[in-house]
């Protein structure tokens, strides 16, 4: 196995740690709530906007053809991955200490 | 490496030799403990990861007071960030290493196949025999008694040449009162008797000669060329004599002027590696000039051009292009002016002739290789100048090098097959394939055996493949000249790039166990090799090596 794999595997779970950090201090500082917020809503929002990408991508839509995004491209997945892995991190620590 | 000290950190090498030293320094035996817990890089960056990770999540997942939890993560997170990162760098140290290794091959490669040549072809053209003299004085020492020995070869080469001579003497005497010296006497009976051994090859030299064609002859340096042509030349001088036959020859080397004397009516030579380039060129079109201007039935014979045209082609385009036209021209049109070019060179590629490869058909291929550079021969066969044989390909061709009693062979566009080339008379008085001069007057005496030892011909016969050896004890490197062929077949067996050591050629030879050769005595002809580039130590104990290819 090439260390590049567990070198990005590495780079994503800074991700989770990022949502996790964020919601401890979110606990130790409440007003942080307001980030944890904002930035749950831009990932949702972030998902949304990548699902009716691909729907419409496959279903052909002509809106799809003038995207200048290839949603099932290694840079979409990448980014999907640091999202989610985000989003993962902080739900996780919210179950966790809550 | 940046100077930003964080950076700096993060590229760290954790394990480099430095860094040991340093935790001896800190920790003394305990330092080395921690070096040894940590034997390579990767190692270092995994164990900071799991640390890391460890560091992120327990204390969550033991539901510990939340600054304690927070701290540990912004921790965990930093070490898997630069565990993370120093995994990238040794990702990227790895290809790159990967990358550099083959790069090194290729060029390894390419100095053996290109550069190689090219110094042995410059070599030859600038320095000929005295090539010799490059060689290590403690090898000509090592080689030198073998000397007497080998002069039987040159003697029996001589004795044909002698007799060539004499029958050529003897037609003098019966009548021939036209003779203007002793190279018009060989080629007016070249065509009679000197080519005595009626092949199918000098059936074919007297059917080029007859039916004049524009062509090209490409052969590898030392292949013969020069001689075929000459010889050629008297053919077609004898069928056709009102020809107007200008040569001009890009050497320069006095040795082989008697390829051309007695039967050329102009010899226009410059000696290129000398010349500037303007000066080359400037002496091509001046040539030119002079053979256009020629009027009636006209052949040009234009030696070694794979240089020429390189230096022509860049010092001067336009006027190369203009060649090229008049070319095409005569390749169409010549024939019935009987106006002919024969190139002669070294390469056949089209693009280092200059031209397109549709272009380069135009010209009739003759080729000739020799088994006495197999490599340049196995070259020369991979263009698609001239096709191979259908069975066997490049292997039959070199079997024919073999069949041939001057170890060559020759494609023709006559037959459009390879055939072994027979012995031809070496018009030029110097046999490149000894490295010696074969007198001009005939004597029934020996040849006198030269002080100064011919090193570079006893080696390359002595390393020749499959040549036939005469039977004597004679030693060189401490081996004979069978073990030395023995392990030449050997070395010539590994791809280029192989490691291999001298212990693993001794016990793969049946023969070299069984004669109880010694790796000592390996060892003097490893070292030859060594300095000849054939192959490289890969350590100072000299035991094991890389074969760089060349043999």
């Amino acid at each position: 196995m090439s260390h590049r794999i567990v070198s990005k595997f590495g780079y994503y779970s800074l991700a989770g740690f990022a949502g996790s950090a964020l919601v401890q201090l979110a606990v130790i500082w409440p007003q942080t709530w307001i980030a944890v917020v904002a930035l749950g809503a831009i990932a949702l929002l972030y998902f949304a906007f990548l699902l009716i990408c691909i729907k419409g991508v496959l279903k052909g839509a002509r809106w799809a053809g003038v995207l200048n995004f290839n949603v099932l491209g290694v840079d979409a997945i990448e980014s999907t991955g640091i999202v989610l892995f985000f989003v993962v991190g902080g739900v996780w620590t919210c179950l966790q200490i809550l | 490496m940046s100077a930003n000290p964080l950076v700096r950190l993060f590229d760290a090498d954790l394990n480099s030799e430095r860094n040991r030293a340093i935790l001896r320094f800190l920790f003394g035996q305990a330092g080395s403990a921690i070096a040894r817990v940590f034997p390579t890089r990767a190692a270092t960056c995994y164990s900071g990861l799991v640390t890391g990770f460890a560091l992120a999540f327990v204390p969550i997942a033991k539901e510990a007071p939340v600054k304690w939890t927070l701290t540990t993560t912004l921790i965990g997170a930093g070490l898997v960030a630069v565990s993370a990162h120093e995994l990238d760098e040794l990702q990227d140290d790895i290809d790159e290493a990967k990358q550099q290794k083959e790069r090194d091959r290729q060029l390894r490669l390419f100095a053996d196949t290109e550069a190689k040549n090219k110094v042995a072809e410059t070599n030859l053209l600038r320095h000929g025999y005295e090539l010799d003299k490059s060689l290590p004085p403690e090898l000509q020492q090592a080689i030198s008694p073998a000397d007497a020995e080998t002069k039987p070869e040159p003697q029996a080469d001589r004795a044909a040449f002698d007799a060539a001579v004499s029958s050529v003497q003897t037609g003098q005497q019966n009548g021939s009162e036209e003779q203007t010296g002793d190279q018009d006497a060989i080629s007016t009976t070249t065509i009679e008797g000197v080519i005595t051994p009626s092949t199918n090859f000098t059936t074919t030299m007297e059917q080029i000669a007859q039916r004049l064609i524009s062509m090209t002859v490409v052969g590898v340096p030392g292949a013969g060329k020069g001689m075929f042509v000459s010889n050629l030349l008297r053919l077609a001088r004898a069928h056709h004599p009102q020809l107007h036959i200008f040569v001009m020859e890009g050497k320069g080397d006095a040795k082989e002027a008697g390829y051309w004397q007695g039967v050329a009516d102009d010899i226009r030579s410059i000696e290129g590696l000398g010349a500037s380039p303007v000066s080359i060129v400037a002496w091509i079109n001046g040539c030119l000039e002079d053979f256009k201007a020629i009027e009636g039935p006209k052949l040009l014979v234009f030696d070694e051009v794979t240089y020429l045209y390189k230096v022509w082609q860049t010092t001067e385009k336009d006027s190369f292009e203009d060649y090229i036209q008049y070319k095409i021209g005569l390749s169409s049109m010549g024939d019935s002016l009987d106006n002919y070019i024969w190139e002669i060179g070294q390469v056949s590629n089209a693009k280092d002739l200059g031209v397109t490869a549709g272009i380069r058909s135009l010209f009739k291929p003759i080729a000739i290789v020799s088994n006495h550079d197999r490599r340049a021969a196995n070259a020369l066969l991979a263009t698609q100048f001239v096709p191979l044989p259908e069975e066997g390909g490049k292997k039959a061709v070199m079997n024919m090098c073999d069949l041939s009693p001057c170890g060559r062979a020759v494609y023709d566009y006559v037959n459009d097959c390879w055939q072994p080339m027979p012995q031809l008379p070496n018009l030029s008085g110097f046999d490149r394939d000894t490295r010696s001069f074969a007198d001009k007057e005939p004597s029934a005496s020996p040849a006198p055996t030269p002080n100064q030892p011919d090193v570079r011909a006893d080696l390359e016969r002595l390393l020749s493949v499959e040549a036939p050896e005469p039977a004597r004890e004679v030693k060189q490197f401490g081996l004979t000249a069978e073990q030395i062929s023995e392990v030449q077949k050997r070395l010539s067996s590994l791809q280029a790039g192989t490691i291999s050591s001298v212990k693993r050629i001794r016990e793969n030879s049946r023969l070299l166990r069984e004669q109880g050769v010694t790796q000592a005595d390996l060892a003097k002809l490893f070292d030859y090799l060594a300095q000849t580039g054939a192959i490289e130590w890969l350590a100072s104990d000299q035991r094991d090596f890389k074969y760089l290819g060349g043999l």
